[in-house]
């Protein structure tokens, strides 16, 4: 039952046998395939961790860039609203003036055409006066009955409202 | 009946020269491994799968457990004892198959491995530090305990060797002696006990021991 014979040696050798043909179909592919992986596993990690960084920055760029690009429009319209404002003023402030300028311009003719109207009425009157005097004349009227007449004549016109005595 | 391992036949005729029945299964279990290892990592993939996926775990288990004990020298001794760990545990377990003989179970097998893990031990041993630093080592901590140091060590491939043989041997002859009383009834739960289980936790005592040896002598 025991005993110690030349198969000690072959399994001696097996063993070796064993060894050197594990070693070159097991070990050695399982060791590389696990280191492999491992590196594999490491680089996507610090890839992952690199793309994330970099996603971080991006987003703070693009977050900067829209802040900026919102002051900037900010900045326009304010600008704009600035410039609508003081354009409005300006066409206000003209148009006051035109209108005053307008109302000035009529009133100036209105009193030239007051004034004329009164001159041709001085004269109409002028000419009626001396018309209804030489008449009177013709008909040898007194001088109170011409006053009286004359005086008649201008108190029809004023009551007609053609203009104020002067 | 003799329950020890049976010569077969005789290379050349000589009769110094028998090749055993447990010589023969454990070229089977030999073949079987590189066949199964062949086939675990013909195609590797980064995503393992079925037989590689169990390759892998079996080497980084055995990885581990040699850097738990020798940090640092995982890589360099996972052939030598990856190769008894997967060994002995197939040789342990094939005694399950009815008619097959553990090559376990045949004292030439476990001794030879032991005397292999013991030169390999004190070998390691030499290469740390230098052949009279390690011979030093054993006067310590007085010189006179010199000879108890060095029967010691040679008990230490004996005790390794016969631990596993016994358990090997004995839960074979135990297993023919219930097949020959009660043939149809006990076999099946003792073959699982003794075939399996003890087959297995003898694989991880003698690879978890060579371990122990060697990182003892490198101390």
């Amino acid at each position: 039952m025991v005993d110690l014979n030349i198969t000690m040696l072959w399994e001696v050798v097996n063993f070796l046998v064993l060894m050197y043909l594990l070693k070159r179909f097991l070990y050695k592919p399982v060791m590389n395939m696990l280191d492999s992986r491992r590196q594999k596993i490491k680089g996507d990690l610090e890839q992952a961790r690199r793309q994330k960084e970099e996603a971080h920055q991006l987003k703070e760029k693009h977050q900067s860039e829209l802040k900026e690009a919102r002051q900037k429009a900010q900045q326009i319209i304010d600008e704009a609203e600035g410039r609508g404002k003081e354009r409005a003023q300006e066409i206000i402030t003209e148009a006051r003036e035109e209108a005053e300028r307008i109302k000035e311009r009529n009133l100036a003719e209105i009193e030239q055409a007051r004034q004329e109207a009164a001159d041709e009425l001085r004269q109409e009157v002028a000419s009626i006066s001396m018309m209804v005097a030489s008449k009177f004349l013709r008909e040898k009227l007194d001088e109170k009955e011409h006053q009286e007449l004359i005086q008649k004549y201008i108190e029809d016109l004023e009551a007609a409202r053609l203009g104020e005595a002067k | 009946m003799d329950p020890g391992p049976q010569a077969v036949t005789y290379l050349f005729g000589n009769e110094a020269l028998p090749i055993t029945n447990t010589l023969i299964w454990a070229w089977v279990v030999c073949i079987v491994i590189i066949i199964g290892a062949r086939m675990a990592t013909r195609e590797m993939k980064l995503v393992p799968e079925g037989l590689q996926n169990f390759a892998e775990m079996t080497v980084e288990l055995i990885y581990e457990q040699i850097e738990a004990m020798m940090p640092g020298e995982g890589k360099r001794m996972l052939p030598f004892i990856a190769t008894i760990f997967i060994f002995i545990g197939l040789s342990n377990l094939v005694g399950f198959i009815p008619g097959v003989v553990n090559p376990t179970a045949d004292l030439n097998t476990t001794l030879g491995l032991g005397l292999v893990v013991f030169l390999v031990s004190h070998y390691e041993g030499m290469k740390k530090h230098g052949v009279f630093g390690y011979l030093k080592g054993f006067g310590e901590p007085v010189i006179i305990l010199f000879p108890l140091n060095v029967v010691g060590e040679l008990a230490k491939p004996i005790s390794h060797s016969f631990r596993l043989f016994g358990n090997m041997v004995g839960g074979g002859i135990i297993i023919m002696l219930i097949y020959s009383a009660a043939p149809w009834v006990l076999p099946v739960p003792l073959h699982a006990w003794f075939d399996l289980f003890v087959g297995a936790v003898q694989a991880l005592i003698f690879g978890m021991i060579a371990i122990a040896y060697i990182a003892v002598c490198r101390d």
